[in-house]
């Protein structure tokens, strides 16, 4: 990206920090941002029902969270818990989308980068689904 | 190089030379190229190939090497995965206007699951150099298809994972 892209950019970045045990975004609430980690590990959790979570990933500097819902404009697809002290930079949805419009060389790197992390991330979501199919057909 | 594909795909349009028989209307119903204009719509009529299908035919093959995104003209898709002890499971059905083969272009990665000819498909598809050079020659072009497939894979993740704790809650009885 472009080192003037950068300096605009920056100026949008909402510094954050979250605690272990502490979640910065949590499922079904809508989508308030695009979350970069700079510091810390997340834990992403998927409630299974009213009792249970399930273990999804675990991301670390320099990823992103948030995506998915500020693209369909739905709720949060996950919670994301802190598992150390973590520090993120937030943009919100609208300088996100503000960004883009104004800025077609930032839109363009970031829709990149969120190809191939979506990409990747439904690669680990269908492992995970054919884990469960694999148990759930084994043991009827 | 990076004019010369634009050169000769506005030229070619220009004269009325199209390599697909895949019409405006039917790429524009596709998912992938509803934001399109005509001419961008062009460009990629310019770089697909049409291809069709039986019932039963295999497409993809998992863990084999992606060397196409196809899209579904008419028709439809069974993705299926291998489930060690059982078989073979259907995850997904695609319908027409959906697309397939994508993750594999762009993470050139193996094939994540098998797609069979749900009856007779008519599809297109583009290779990965056509796909790269879309995404790399033309900005607005790049940006619309890049919008188009990540809204997909935010769909699929939902559908995934809606799936999976659908699964989890018939397995506690």
């Amino acid at each position: 990206m472009a080192p003037q892209t950068l300096v605009r950019v920056a100026k949008f970045c909402e510094p954050m920090e979250a605690q272990p045990g502490e979640a910065i975004v949590v499922e079904e609430m809508p989508a308030d941002g695009l979350y970069i980690i700079a510091e810390g590990e997340v834990d992403y959790m998927k409630s299974m029902d009213e009792m249970s979570s399930l273990f999804l990933a675990r991301r670390g500097p320099g990823d992103i969270f948030g995506f998915t819902s500020l693209f369909d404009k739905k709720g949060h697809l996950v919670t994301v818990i802190a598992v150390t002290t973590v520090k993120c930079l937030r943009i919100k949805t609208a300088d996100f989308f503000k960004l883009c419009a104004e800025d077609p060389d930032f839109e363009h790197h970031v829709l990149e980068e969120l190809l191939i992390i979506n990409s990747n991330y439904l690669r680990q979501i269908t492992l995970r689904l054919r884990e469960f199919l694999t148990k759930m057909l084994n043991n009827p | 190089m990076k004019f010369e594909l634009m050169a000769f795909a506005s030229y070619s349009v220009e004269i009325g030379i199209y390599f697909a028989m895949i019409t405006r209307e039917e790429l524009h119903r596709n998912r992938l190229f509803r934001e399109f204009d005509d001419h961008e719509l062009d460009m990629v009529r310019l770089v697909a190939e049409e291809i069709n299908f039986e019932d039963g035919d295999l497409i993809l093959v998992e863990g084999e090497p992606g060397k196409r995104l196809y899209m579904i003209v008419s028709g439809r898709c069974s993705v299926t995965t291998q489930i060690s002890g059982t078989g073979t499971e259907e995850i997904k059905l695609l319908e027409e206007n959906e697309f397939f083969g994508e993750m594999s272009l762009i993470e050139a990665a193996p094939i994540s699951a098998s797609v069979y000819a749900r009856g007779k498909c008519r599809l297109m598809w583009i290779d990965r150099k056509a796909f790269d050079r879309l995404i790399d020659q033309d900005m607005p072009i790049a940006n619309k298809l890049l919008k188009a497939i990540i809204l997909a894979f935010c769909e699929r993740v939902r559908d995934t994972m809606e799936k999976m704790q659908s699964y989890y809650r018939m397995s506690k009885f």
